[in-house]
């Protein structure tokens, strides 16, 4: 008798699972669980406010170690950063550089926005943020993180909240171009992290080269801080090179984000 | 009444878990505190709070509320397929076995219905990791609360 029911109510349970994946691509299936993300976003953000102190301490006790080995080799890049940044005052590629940020960071309108809550999907890599369409967030907007590097993309707005996907979510792709070859090429993300996409043999990529938006597609605004490319293999047999990038942006930890809502010349 | 509370508990867990250590943790709390009631109370106690935290889980995630309820199905078959044990140290191994193994299959489904079988292989660490937390937590759980276990005298919590 207990068995039945038991297995009575997983059938329920499971039914009620796929019908809710059945509806999930009707409009009012999403927009009922947008809406109800958006109106628990709050409680979440004075959660998230209150115990992060607390949470901190937790989470990241066990890692002081490796906390230690990530400080010192950030002040090594840090020292080699700042090397190549005299460097490159020096140098023609600095003036590109730094017309490539005015155009990006200096003619363009931001919005700030507080993080809500990190995606709970262990498949998804997403932020729920509390600006919405009533602050005059579009899907497709650039969102920038420490630094002013990009770190994702506005994928659905509602009037009070927005979703944010992260360059390492699977379904990221962005266009982008190598600042010292502009090669362009694809920015997606795999099980290895992110990579680029259809750079043909024989580009020039070097370790170290930076990533910045593409104009092509007209997706995101150009010359937005994407990362540096960490490795790069070729073979003379494949039609394309592989290239690792290594992003400028950390979300695991972020609090606040830029949104680029207008960049003057050109469409966000 | 006891179904709606433990939905509450569970709900309320999965809304702070969310909040409080996204990005490091998955649903360890409410699949643990599932897991040891089920063992405790027998399955028709959780059936409830399922819904609850795949909806808690689903409206904050760009992943469908009926993924994450589908994830939760294997703990729930677990719950079924387990016998209640009548001893203390028994109950608590199934609870971290049923707790354990729910939590690997909800982290499984959940990369499967992102599209990312390939990911496995590189997840499958901290899955392990995920999974060892919410066992160990569902056994101290049912430890904790053994004096609520069912019993064949009453009928539910509050009966």
């Amino acid at each position: 008798m207990v068995r039945t029911r038991n297995a009575a109510w997983l059938v329920v349970l499971l039914v009620a699972a796929l019908g809710a994946l059945v509806l999930s691509p009707l409009r009012f299936a999403g927009d009922l669980e947008a809406r109800l993300g958006a109106a628990i976003a709050p409680v979440m953000a004075s959660l998230h406010r209150a115990a992060r102190p607390a949470s901190d301490v937790l989470l990241h006790a066990g890692q002081l170690s490796a906390l230690t080995e990530e400080n010192a080799a950030l002040r090594d890049r840090v020292a080699q950063l700042e090397s190549e940044a005299a460097t490159l005052r020096e140098g023609r590629t600095a003036e590109e550089q730094a017309r490539a940020l005015r155009s990006a960071v200096g003619d363009a309108t931001y919005l700030e926005a507080s993080v809500t809550v990190l995606d709970p999907s262990p498949g998804r890599r997403g932020l729920l943020i509390d600006r919405g369409s009533a602050h005059g967030v579009v899907a497709g907007q650039a969102v920038l993180g420490p630094g002013a590097a990009l770190i994702g993309v506005v994928a659905e707005v509602q009037p009070t909240a927005a979703r944010v996907r992260l360059l390492d979510d699977p379904r990221s792709a962005i266009a982008v171009a190598l600042q010292q070859s502009k090669t362009p090429g694809v920015l997606a993300a795999g099980p290895e992290g992110l990579h680029l996409d259809f750079v043909p043999t024989g580009s020039a990529v070097a370790i170290g080269d930076l990533v910045l938006t593409s104009p092509i597609g007209g997706q995101l605004p150009a010359g937005l801080l994407v990362g540096r490319v960490q490795a790069v293999e070729a073979r003379p047999e494949a039609l394309f090179t592989a290239v690792r990038v290594e992003p400028y942006g950390d979300a695991s930890r972020l609090l606040r984000v830029l949104i680029v809502t207008s960049v003057q010349g050109s469409a966000p | 009444m006891t179904r709606l509370l433990v939905a509450l508990i569970a709900g309320v867990l999965a809304l702070v878990e969310v909040s409080v250590a996204a990005g490091s943790a998955s649903a360890v709390l409410p699949l643990a505190l599932i897991a040891c009631w089920g063992v405790l109370r027998g399955v028709d106690e959780v059936v409830l709070a399922a819904p609850t935290v795949a909806l808690a889980l689903g409206v904050t995630s760009e992943e469908r509320v009926g993924w994450f309820l589908l994830a939760l199905i294997p703990l729930l078959i677990a719950l079924v397929l387990v016998e209640r044990g009548r001893q203390r140290g028994r109950s608590a191994a199934v609870g971290a076995a049923v707790a354990g193994g729910g939590s690997l299959a909800y982290g499984i489904v959940l990369l499967l219905a992102a599209g990312q079988p390939r990911a496995l292989p590189a997840a499958a660490p901290a899955l392990l990791a995920v999974s060892s937390v919410t066992a160990l937590l569902s056994a101290l759980g049912v430890l904790l609360l053994w004096r609520w276990r069912a019993q064949t005298h009453t009928r539910g919590l509050f009966a």
